[in-house]
Formats: structure tokens, sequence, C-alpha cells
């Protein structure tokens, strides 16, 4: 999942993959919360997953392994209650 | 035969070819630290015979917010000239100097452009409302002394930010901007960006190019923007100096901006839109009181008067018409001029009716109609979240006012810049696109 994230955030909003990590949080990469929020839709379009919320789903102190981990736990609902 | 004042229409592919000849500067190298060294500065090119705004193509000129949306679209055009630029940055110098090639690359600017960066602009970081800008005594001094003018564009642009924040930014930063231009031996020219909506709560009548009283203001943004403009005119005044006022209106682009690049308020406007209607109108009917109309369009009534306009100005258009007033100003005799702070509207000649605005939306989310209603009984909990989710634009539907543009008018006259196109509905159209549906 982390790698996934990486490549779609980096692929989608040209970011340079040497610029990114795990730890690297949302604000190291400059995004405001309309940023976060887009980033969030796009994950959500290419993940087939849905957050409860999109704004303030993530804060911009979260790292890339955290958004990575709470999509995972979502996958991880969803396929336990289909 | 065109006009040979007229500014190229593509300045930065024209005024690439580098000037007749080598462009001796007698001045002193400009500030070189705190901030990571530029290296040995490299010869900026002569004015050349195409550039638009030859004294500010010689001039080092102190840039604060020069990472944002306007300052972009300015250095796109001061950088081919050769102008040396000290960008006050508040990131770390070397996270700014790549926000500032990112909002280059943005707005446009060819890759020849963007490589001037380097050579061209220094990256000096301060704490905008700290006394001296959070610099140490002689760091502020040598950055003033380095600088033929100072270009205050940096402010907090949140319409309905916290007061405080608003207050702290935008007028104790343009405080100790004025401060730097104080400082600067060399009397460095004042350029500070302020805002039409310094009018506030003026809905009507026609708005002049002075200074004006407070009388009343619609967002905490304005109260703030007007404040900075007084403590400029009244700068200029006790320190017996000429300054220049810019109040340009809403400035847009019809490109689709590079991610992470700054954007216009339309389109952060449309993008918020995009994502709070992209479900669709079933899945937003619950909150709403309106059913469906028979084709499947659903209603939301804004509060505002159906006559309401904006004034929408071209970001291109309005960085030329800057540049040209300050280069004016930077040529000018002032001996013989009282000293004070001249305004400048940096508006468009014809107001856009917030109908076609509210018209380019429905056509990028076509199952939706705004209504521009003066009263609007029993809002449904959809048009409630409207209004909160979209208070940057709910807060500009009732203006009717126009604005004095003696200033733009006289530069067009003279035909030292070109009118603005208008702005059609081709032009809201790619304007108004939300990027996630642009890209
Ligand atoms: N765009 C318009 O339609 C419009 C219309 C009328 C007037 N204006 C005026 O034009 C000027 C530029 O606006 P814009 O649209 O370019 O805004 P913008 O894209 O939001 O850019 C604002 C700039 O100010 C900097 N800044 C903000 N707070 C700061 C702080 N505390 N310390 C240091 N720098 C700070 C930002 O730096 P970061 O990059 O680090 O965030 C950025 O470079 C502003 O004075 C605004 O009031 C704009």
């Amino acid at each position: 999942m982390e790698a996934r994230i990486i490549a779609i955030v980096t692929e989608h909003f040209g970011i340079d993959p040497a610029e990114i990590t795990p730890t690297t949080t949302f604000e190291d990469l400059d995004m405001d919360s309309l940023a976060l929020a887009e980033t969030v839709v796009v994950l959500e379009d290419q993940l087939g997953l849905e957050l409860p919320e999109i704004e303030g789903a993530f804060s911009p102190a979260v790292t890339l392994a955290q958004a990575a981990e709470a999509f995972a736990q979502l996958r991880a609902t969803a396929a336990a209650a289909s | 035969m065109p006009d040979p004042e007229l500014p190229d229409p593509e300045p930065e592919s024209a005024s690439e070819v580098p000037g007749p000849g080598p462009n001796p500067d007698p001045r002193p190298a400009p500030y070189n630290g705190p901030a990571a060294s530029p290296g040995p500065e490299p010869r900026a090119p002569g004015p050349g015979p195409g550039s638009a705004t030859p004294a500010l193509a010689d001039s080092t000129i102190a840039v604060s917010g020069a990472t944002g949306f306007l300052a972009s679209y300015l250095l796109l055009h001061l950088l081919p000239q050769g102008t040396r630029v000290v960008a006050l940055v508040r990131k770390p110098p070397h996270r700014a100097m790549a926000s500032l090639a990112l909002a280059l690359r943005s707005a446009g600017a060819p890759a020849e452009t963007v490589q001037r960066v380097a050579h061209q602009v220094q990256a000096v970081q301060i704490t905008l409302d700290r006394p001296r800008l959070g610099l140490s005594e002689g760091e502020f001094q040598a950055v003033a002394d380095s600088v033929d003018a100072v270009l205050h564009c940096a402010a907090l642009t949140k319409l309905h930010g916290d007061a405080g924040e608003l207050h702290r930014t935008n007028v104790e930063g343009t405080r100790q901007i004025l401060a730097l231009a104080a400082a600067g031996r060399r009397a460095p020219q004042l350029f500070h960006v302020s805002t039409a909506f310094v009018a506030g709560a003026r809905l009507d009548g026609v708005v002049p190019e002075r200074q004006l009283e407070a009388s009343g203001f619609l967002t905490p943004y304005e109260e703030s923007k007007h404040r900075a403009e007084r403590l400029v005119h009244d700068w200029a005044r006790t320190q017996g100096r000429c300054a220049t006022v810019f109040r340009p209106s809403v400035l847009l682009s019809d490109r689709t901006a590079l991610p992470r690049a700054p954007q216009h308020t339309y389109a952060v406007l449309a993008a918020k839109l995009a994502l709070f209607l992209r479900h669709g109108p079933r899945a937003l009917l619950d909150a709403s009181s309106a059913p469906l109309d028979a084709t499947g369009r659903l209603t939301i009534r804004l509060l505002g008067a159906p006559d309401a306009s904006i004034n929408l100005l071209q970001v291109d258009a309005a960085a030329r018409a800057m540049l040209r007033l300050a280069e004016q100003a930077t040529t000018t005799d002032t001996s013989d001029v009282p000293p004070g702070a001249r305004v400048h509207h940096i508006v468009h000649p014809t107001e856009t009716p917030v109908t076609r605005v509210n018209e380019a939306l429905q056509r990028s989310v076509p199952w939706l109609r705004l209504a521009l209603v003066p009263e609007r009984p029993c809002p449904s909990g959809l048009e409630r979240a409207v209004d909160l989710y979209g208070a940057e634009a709910t807060a500009y539907l009732g203006l009717r006012r126009r604005y004095e543009r003696t200033s733009l008018c006289e530069l067009e006259r003279r035909r030292l810049v070109r009118p603005p196109a208008p702005v059609d509905n081709p032009y809201l159209d790619a304007a108004l696109t939300p990027p996630l549906m642009a890209r």
C-alpha cells in the first residue's frame, strides 16, 4: 500500500520520487488543505476505496506511511464486510 | 507597422535575445547572505530593444510573496529582461527557490526563464511580521541597501481568515516592508500590492483611485488590506517619499495550474465546488429541500443581487500593466512631484455579471443550477453548506460598483499596454475548469 500511495502521489502531483519517503508528510510536499483534499480524492479513485470524509481525512502532518495505513485498514474492513 | 512602444505580447520569447552589448553594472552586487550564496553574479543581459521595461530590467528588486500567484506572472516578465530579484520568503531558501521555479513553470515560463532563477534570484528567509523582518541589523541593512525597489506582494489572502493572523501578516508585515524601503540607502521605490476590495462595503458607485476612508468591510481580509494600504499612504507622506499602490481586482488565468503551484481564487473555488459536488445530485438530495427539476438539475439558491457584478481581470494583463506603471514610476523625475502614494486600479474595463460566472460553473457541472436571489426563505441544508464552504465567493454576490481606471486608460491611450481582452465564456470556462478534471 505504501509503495502504491507513493507511486500515485509522485505521478499525479509531479513530485520527484527522490523527494519522497514513507515518513514524508503532506506538509513536506507543500500541500495546502485543498491540495490535500484533491490528493485524497485521487487516492480514493485509484485505490477504489472511500474514506468517510474528504476534508479533514488527513491532517497536513500525516505521513504517507500513516495514510497508507489508513487505506489498508479501510480495505481490510471493506473485505471483512463483503 | 506595430507601435514601437507597445510591449511584445510574448516578451519571454522576444526578450530572451540578449541586449546589444555588455551591460556594465555600476551598482554594488545584490545582497549575498544569509541565504545560500548564488555564486558569482552572472552578467544580466542589457535592456535590449524588445524590453518592455528597461529601467526595471536594470534593477535589483526585493519581492515579498515571490512564490505566490501574482508574483510568478510578474517574474515571468522581469526575469527574461535581466532584473535581479531578492525574494523575501518564509520557507527555507532551497524550498522557496523550488516553489518559485514551480510557480513560474505553472505560469507558463519557458525553460530559459526558469533557468534564470538560479542566477538572478536570491532567496532571503524572513519572518514578515517581526521587527527588521526577523533579520539581524546587519542583514536587514544589507538587504535594504542592495535594492532599487521593493515590491510587496506577500499577503494572507484568505478572505475569512482569522482576523489576528490577517492583521499580523497583512498589516504588521506591510509595516516591516515599509521599514525596509525606508532604510535602503538608494531610497528604493516602493510598490505595494493592495486590492480593489479595500473599497469594502461600497456596493455601488465608482471607486476612486485615491486613499479611501474605511467605510465598513465585507470580509476581515479586505479590512486588513485597507489598514495595510493606509500605512503606505501615511508612510509616503511622513517620509516625504513617493510610493505606488496597485489595487488589482480578481485575477484569473486560463491555464490549469501545475500540481502544488499557486492558483487563482476562482480555480480554488471551482476545485472546491468539484470536490463538494463530486458524488452527483442524488447524493446531495437529502441535504436539499428542493427536488431535482424535470431535467434532473438541482437548484442551489445563492443570496445576492441578481444584477451583481464582479471585476475579473486576466493575471497576465494585470502583470503587464503593473510593470508598465512601475517602469513609469521608476523613470519619472520626482523632484517636483509632491510626496505621497499614487493609487492605480488594476482592473478590467468591463465588470463581469455574476450570473455569467454561475453559467460557467453550470457548464462544468451540468446538473447544477445556481440562482442568485435577494431573499432566501428556508435555506436547505445544502444551501447552508454551500454558503459555508464557498464563503470565499459568496461574500461577493452583491456588488454593483465600478472602479476608476484613469491610470490604465492613459497607458492604453498611449498604447503602452493593450486593453485586456474580454473575459468571454471560453476564457471563463478555462479559468473555472477544476484542476482534477483538467488533469
Ligand atoms: N490574486 C488575486 O486575485 C488578487 C487580487 C487582488 C489583490 N491581490 C493581492 O496580490 C498579492 C499577491 O496575491 P496572490 O494571489 O499572489 O496570493 P498567493 O498566491 O496566496 O501568494 C501569497 C504570497 O505571500 C506569501 N506569504 C503569505 N504569508 C506570508 C508570511 N507570513 N510571510 C511571508 N510570506 C508570506 C506566500 O508565501 P508562501 O509561498 O510561502 O505561502 C506567497 O508567496 C496579495 O497582496 C493580495 O492581497 C491578489
